[in-house]
C-alpha cells in the first residue's frame, strides 16, 4: 500500500472495518489508525468488543467501557482539530444490550435475561459478538457524531464469522425446524407429543431420550421468548450490512505472515470478494527483515568471513577462541534472523499470488516489543503514515 | 509442588492459552515424548484448523480416532462426529440414530441448541478416557487436548457446569457431571497453560489461570513459557561484543549486518528476560517449564522433534533444564 492509500483511507472512509483472525494484531492496528485518522484532525471513535481488554493496554488505559471515553490528545500526538474517543464492548454486556433494545416488552426482556439458558449459555451462542458489534456499528454511526468509525472486529476463532455469524443466529431461530419445536411446546406450556405427528413425536421422544426433557423444556422457553427478536435482529443486520456495501466503508484484512495467518486471510478476501464488500487493502503485521544479504542465512557458511574481519577490527587483540566464539555466534544469530525473514517472505508470496494485483498490501514490521503502550503504538502509526515498510 | 511434578501420572493433559503461544505445538510434542516411552497415547484437537498433520509428519488427522504412529493415535474432534458417538451409544442402532438425527429438523434443532457443540466434544474426551480394552485395561494411558485458545477454551471446558445449570436432570446433565468430576479430578487432570514471554500473553495467561481454576475448577496445573530467544552474546564474548559495538564496525562495513542482528536478538531475549521475571514471580506456585525459540523457514516434524526430546527429559526424566532458557 503507498503512503497515498493509507492517507486516502483514513481521510476518505467513514467506516474502517478491521477483520482477520485471533491474535494477528487486530486491536493494535485499528488503535493505530483510529489515532492516524485523529492526528490528521478527524474526529475518530474506535470501537472493539474484546474478551482480553487489548485496546486499553494498546491505549494504555485501564477501564474503558460501553460508553466513549475521550481520549487524551497528549497520549496519543493529537493536536487541536481531531479527536478521538474509544469504547471497548464486553461480549455479554453488548449482546444484553441488543436483548434489552429489541425485546418487545418488559417481560419478554426480563425473561430473556433471566432464562438459565441465556444467562449460562449466551456466550456459546454463536453470532452474539457479531450481534453487539453490529449493533453499537449502527448506533454510532446513526448519532453521526465522528467523521470515521474504526471497529475492531470480535475475536473469532473464523474469520468469516463476522460476516456469517449473524444471519447464521437468526436463520438457525426462525427455521422450520425451531419453529416446529416452539410450536409443539407453545400449546400447554410443556410438551404435548399428542399434538404431533407420530413421526415427529417419535424424533422429539427419542431427542428427549438424549437430552433429557427438562432440557429441551428450558431450551424450548428460551427460542419461543428469542424469537420475538429475530425480527428486528434480522432487520438492523440487513441494514447494517447494506451500509457495509457502500463506498464510505473499507474492510482492512489484518493478517501476520504465519501461514495459518495468511491462509485465513486468503479465505477472508474470497469471502469479501464475494459478497461484494469494499475492500481496501491488507495490513500484514509482524514481518520480521533480513541483515546485510538476505541470502546468508542458516545454511551459508560466512563463519570463517567474520571471523577474518574480526582478526582486522578494533577487538583483534582479543585471544582468539574469543574471536572465534563471536564469530560462531555472530554469524550463527544473523542466519537465524535471516531464515525467518526468508519464512515471512515465502508467505506474503503466496499472498500476493492469490490476491489481485491492485490490491494495496501493508507491512509492518515486527516490533522488539509487543505493542502494548501509547509510545509503541505511535511508532506504528509513524509506520502506517510512511505507508509500512518498503517491499 | 511435588504432586504437579507427575505429569506422566496425569491421564488428563489439558493444553491451554491465548491463540498463537504454541498450544498444537506443544500439545504434539507432549503426545509424541509420552508414546516414545511406550505410553498409548491419545493426541485430540477440538474442531481444530488443520496443522498438525505437518507437524507431525502424517498423511491425515480425521474426526475419527486413528492410528497415526507408534502409540500414538490423534483425532480432531468435531461436533458433529462426536454427536453421532454419543447418540449410537444412547440409542443403540444406526437405523434409529438415523431416524432421529438425521432428518432436516433434528438436525437444525441440534445445530441451534447453545453449548450442545461444546458439551458433546468434551464428552467425548470424557468417553476416551473412560474407554477400555477387551481386557479391562485403558484404551489409552493419556489423553492429551489441545484446548481452543483463552476464551473459548474457558467455555469449552465450562460446558458440563454450565449445561447442568440449566437443566438439573437428564441424560445430557448426568454425563454433564462426570465429565465435571473428571475435570475436577488432580490425580487425573492436568493443565498446561501455554504462554510467551510478552505483555499480553503474560496479563492473558493471568487471567486464564483465575478462570480455568475459579470457575471451571480445574486443578492446579503447570506453565510453559515459550518461544525463548537465545543468549547470543555470553560470559566469553561479552567484553569483545561491547567494544565492537563502540567501533565503527557497528555502523559500516561487512560486520555491521552481523551486529545489528545480534543487538536485535540480545535486545529481545532482554525483554524477554523481564516478563520471564514477571511470570516466574506471578506463578511461583507452579512448576515452570522453559521452551526455546526455534528459527526454521517452515516448522515442522523436525522441529517438534527437538521439543518433544526438551519434554522428554524435563517430564519424563526430570532433568533440569539447561543453562541459557
Amino acid at each position: 500500500m503507498s503512503k497515498t492509500s493509507v492517507s486516502q483511507l483514513i481521510r476518505d472512509k467513514k467506516i474502517i472495518l478491521c477483520c482477520g483472525s485471533g491474535g494477528v494484531g487486530k486491536t493494535t492496528t485499528s488503535a493505530a489508525l483510529a489515532i492516524y485518522a485523529a492526528q490528521q484532525g478527524r474526529h475518530v471513535a474506535v470501537c472493539t468488543i474484546d474478551p482480553a481488554r487489548r485496546l486499553a493496554n494498546s491505549l494504555g488505559l485501564t477501564g474503558i467501557g460501553h460508553e466513549a471515553v475521550k481520549i487524551d490528545p497528549a497520549l496519543y500526538g493529537g493536536g487541536s482539530k481531531g479527536s478521538l474517543h474509544a469504547m471497548m464492548l464486553e461480549p455479554k454486556r453488548a449482546f444484553d444490550m441488543v436483548v434489552e433494545k429489541f425485546s418487545p416488552n418488559d417481560e419478554v426482556r426480563k425473561r430473556i435475561l433471566n432464562n438459565a439458558v441465556y444467562t449460562s449459555l449466551a456466550g456459546t451462542l454463536a453470532g452474539s459478538q457479531e450481534h453487539g458489534a453490529i449493533q453499537k456499528l449502527h448506533e454510532l454511526d446513526k448519532a453521526g457524531k465522528y467523521d470515521l468509525i474504526v471497529l475492531d472486529t470480535p475475536p473469532t476463532q473464523n474469520a468469516l464469522d463476522f460476516l456469517d455469524a449473524p444471519q447464521k443466529m437468526v436463520d438457525a431461530i426462525d427455521s422450520p425446524a425451531i419453529q416446529w419445536f416452539i410450536k409443539s411446546f407453545q400449546q400447554t406450556g410443556t410438551f404435548s407429543l399428542k399434538l404431533l405427528s407420530i413421526s415427529a413425536s417419535f424424533v422429539l421422544k427419542n431427542i428427549g431420550k438424549f437430552t433429557g426433557m427438562g432440557f429441551i423444556e428450558k431450551i424450548a422457553e428460551f427460542f419461543m421468548d428469542f424469537q420475538h427478536l429475530t425480527a428486528s435482529f434480522r432487520e438492523r443486520a440487513d441494514e447494517v450490512y447494506a451500509r457495509l456495501r457502500s463506498n464510505e466503508v473499507g474492510f482492512l484484512i489484518v493478517t501476520s505472515p504465519e501461514p495459518m495467518a495468511i491462509a485465513e486471510g486468503i479465505y477472508f478476501y474470497d469471502r469479501l470478494i464475494e459478497s461484494k464488500m469494499p475492500l481496501s487493502g491488507f495490513i500484514v503485521n509482524r514481518v520480521r527483515g533480513s541483515y546485510g544479504d538476505p541470502s546468508m542465512t542458516e545454511g551459508t557458511k560466512q563463519v570463517n568471513s567474520v571471523y577474518q574481519h574480526l582478526k582486522k577490527s578494533a577487538i583483534a587483540q582479543q585471544p582468539d577462541y574469543v574471536l572465534q566464539a563471536l564469530a560462531q555466534s555472530l554469524s550463527h544469530n544473523l542466519g537465524e534472523l535471516n531464515t525467518l525473514a526468508l519464512s515471512d517472505r515465502d508467505q506474503l508470496a503466496v499472498l500476493r499470488k492469490h490476491i489481485q494485483n491492485n490490491t494495496p498490501i501493508i507491512e509492518l514490521p515486527r516490533f522488539v516489543e509487543d505493542i502494548h503502550d501509547t509510545q509503541a503504538l505511535r511508532r506504528v502509526v509513524d509506520l502506517l503514515s510512511q505507508g509500512g515498510i518498503g517491499q | 509442588l511435588a504432586e504437579q511434578e507427575k505429569i506422566t501420572e496425569k491421564r488428563l493433559t489439558l493444553f491451554l492459552g491465548k491463540g498463537g503461544v504454541g498450544k498444537t505445538t506443544l500439545a504434539a510434542a507432549w503426545a509424541m515424548a509420552l508414546s516414545r516411552r511406550n505410553k498409548r497415547v491419545l493426541l485430540a484437537q477440538v474442531n481444530a484448523k488443520e496443522r498438525l498433520t505437518r507437524l507431525l509428519g502424517v498423511e491425515k488427522i480425521t474426526d475419527q480416532v486413528e492410528k497415526v504412529k507408534d502409540n500414538l493415535w490423534a483425532v480432531n474432534m468435531t461436533p458433529e462426529a462426536s454427536l453421532h458417538e454419543y447418540g449410537l451409544m444412547v440409542l443403540r442402532f444406526e437405523s434409529v440414530y438415523k431416524l432421529v438425527f438425521e432428518n432436516k429438523m433434528s438436525k437444525a434443532f441440534l445445530r441451534a441448541v447453545p453449548g450442545l457443540d461444546d458439551w458433546t466434544m468434551l464428552g467425548k474426551t470424557w468417553f476416551h478416557e473412560q474407554e477400555k480394552l477387551k481386557d479391562q485395561t485403558d484404551r489409552f494411558d493419556h489423553i492429551i487436548v489441545d484446548c481452543p485458545a483463552t476464551g473459548h477454551g474457558v467455555i469449552f471446558l465450562g460446558a458440563p457446569k454450565a449445561v447442568a445449570k440449566v437443566s438439573p436432570d437428564g441424560p445430557l446433565t448426568e454425563y454433564a457431571l462426570k465429565m465435571k468430576v473428571m475435570l475436577e479430578d488432580a490425580a487425573k487432570t492436568h493443565p498446561v497453560y501455554v504462554t510467551l514471554p510478552e505483555d499480553m500473553p503474560y496479563n492473558e495467561t493471568i487471567e486464564l489461570r483465575q478462570k480455568i481454576e475459579g470457575e471451571v475448577g480445574l486443578p492446579k496445573g503447570r506453565l510453559v513459557i515459550n518461544a525463548i530467544h537465545p543468549h547470543v552474546i555470553t560470559g566469553d564474548t561479552a567484553a569483545a561484543y561491547q567494544a565492537l559495538l563502540h567501533s565503527d564496525e557497528a555502523t559500516q562495513g561487512m560486520l555491521a549486518p552481523f551486529l545489528q542482528a545480534a543487538q536485535r536478538r540480545v535486545a529481545r531475549r532482554h525483554l524477554q528476560d523481564g516478563y520471564i521475571q514477571k511470570i516466574e514471580h506471578s506463578f511461583q506456585d507452579m512448576h515452570i517449564t522453559k521452551t526455546p525459540f526455534i528459527a526454521s523457514r517452515s516448522f515442522g516434524s523436525k522441529e517438534l522433534e527437538q521439543i518433544a526430546d526438551l519434554l522428554e527429559r524435563a517430564w519424563i526424566d526430570r532433568v533440569p533444564m539447561r543453562r541459557g532458557l
